[in-house]
């Protein structure tokens, strides 16, 4: 059967050489915050053509402000901080560990530098998000939402605020990162206590909606994660082995992990379309999407900028072939 | 090796001073730099080597006087280690600019790429093995 393909990023873009500069330069105070912002903006602009050429149907803005997944949404929050620098699962990438100090409410919105909507204008939005189980497991409270589903429903809450936001101003796409679910799948009970995170996260959320793991296995949480309420499931092929997930009827999108964001060398549209027409021989899902595994900022910009053009030929060859 | 049930020492590398941070940068060294420069030096008895830190950071930068600076924080960062007791001590790696750049860039077989976050507005320069690794140099 001939379903249509899609394509999109799964996280942050790796900063340009020139934006590295910028903001070394920023901290040791010989580049003016004018001149850097200067610089992100024609990042974030080359960032969108990148994706625009390459065909992507959903576009993101890079991200390339973003100290790390959870900082808008901590900076944006009260009651949060940012704490300790926490390695980012098996990578040379750290974050910092977000720390709830106080109600997990957003009382003005998202600050607008992290969202670069007017330079998407006239483009689908694709908004990247932390996940809440992710976003839960990756915090700690200190007196404040202390025990994990206490932590995870507050988070829950905070998110489906953040989501709102996003989709109020355009965003049409927007994916949860979730690698936490599956580099350490949860017992049970904390994965009913996720579902419903999502129920909550998602209702009333006027998107399309995924949810991305990666970093792990997805056999781990398979099928229960089938039952959560999203719209379609990311998969990272470089963890999951598809035959594993063959027993169940895949009734959501899958959204296909078949570029490596941690590995250098660039993949083949060949092989990328080879994969996708396993999925869809294994899964049969509601519809097919091709992405990297994971955020290509774990790779040099040079090499990303490769693996997005990958993408887009895969995505031109597989409309044909699949 | 030491006979002690619970040797200790440190992991990973050592925050490098900022008098060698911003004297490698040609930058100027604030009062609460020589203040910080001072204390440590009477804590751990460095006086001498204090000194020429001083003097070298008034010189040009070049090879030269950045190698002796980076020596000289050697020296700080062991006898900081020894200061604290401890049964194995390095120098903190403050010779090298990052922990992988280092031997990557002293074995062959490798390709640098560019530079990746490795947080906030730090970054490492990322490197693949492109051919056969071998080692080079220590």
């Amino acid at each position: 059967m001939t379903r249509d393909l899609q394509a999109f990023l799964t996280g942050a873009l790796p900063r340009s050489e020139a934006l590295v500069e910028a903001t070394r330069g920023l901290e040791r105070k010989r580049v003016t915050p004018e001149a850097c912002e200067a610089q992100r903006v024609e990042d974030a602009t080359a960032a969108i053509e990148l994706q625009d050429a390459a065909g992507l149907d959903f576009i993101s803005d890079g991200q390339l402000n973003w100290q790390d997944l959870f900082r808008p949404i901590v900076e944006a929050c009260k009651g949060l901080e940012g704490g300790a620098l926490t390695r980012w699962f098996d990578n040379n990438t750290f974050y910092r560990k977000p720390t709830a100090v106080g109600e997990l409410a957003l009382h003005s919105g998202l600050p607008h530098e992290f969202f670069r909507t007017r330079l998407l204008n006239g483009h689908a939005w694709h908004v990247i998000l932390p996940g809440p189980y992710t976003f839960a497991r990756a915090a700690e409270g200190a007196g404040h939402a202390a025990g994990f589903e206490e932590r995870l429903d507050a988070t829950a809450k905070l998110l489906r605020q953040a989501a709102r936001w996003c989709a109020d101003r355009g965003a049409r796409h927007i994916q949860f990162s979730e690698p936490w679910l599956v580099y350490q799948p949860p017992k049970k009970r904390q994965l009913a206590a996720a579902a419903a995170a999502y129920a909550t996260v998602t209702k009333g959320l006027n998107a399309d909606t995924v949810l991305s793991t990666y970093f792990g296995d997805l056999k781990g949480v398979y099928p229960d994660i089938l039952d959560f309420s999203v719209d379609a499931i990311g998969i990272d092929l470089t963890a999951t082995n598809l035959s594993d997930l063959k027993e169940h009827d895949f009734d959501k999108g899958a959204v296909l992990g078949v570029v490596d964001g941690r590995n250098s060398l660039v993949e083949t549209p060949a092989e990328i379309v080879a994969l996708a027409a396993e999925a869809q021989d294994v899964l049969d899902p509601d519809f097919l999407a091709i992405a990297p595994t994971c955020e290509l900022e774990l790779c040099p910009r040079s090499v990303a900028d490769e693996k997005v053009k990958a993408l887009g030929r895969a995505l031109e060859l597989g409309r044909e072939s699949l | 090796m030491s006979a002690r049930l619970f040797p200790t020492q440190e992991i990973g590398s050592l925050m490098k001073p900022a008098w060698l941070v911003k004297g490698l940068r040609g930058a100027e060294l604030s009062e609460g730099d020589y203040a910080e420069l001072g204390r440590w030096s009477k804590e751990l008895r460095l006086a001498k080597e204090a000194k020429r830190v001083e003097e070298l950071l008034k010189a040009h930068p070049g090879p030269r006087r950045d190698l002796e600076l980076r020596d000289l924080a050697s020296i700080h960062q062991i006898r900081y280690l020894e200061a604290a007791g401890l049964d194995f001590v390095f120098d903190g790696e403050v010779h090298r600019a990052e922990m992988y750049e280092h031997p990557v860039r002293n074995s062959k077989g490798f390709t640098f790429y560019g530079h990746v976050r490795s947080f906030d507005n730090k970054y490492y320069l990322k490197a693949a093995a492109t051919s056969r690794v071998g080692f080079l140099r220590p």
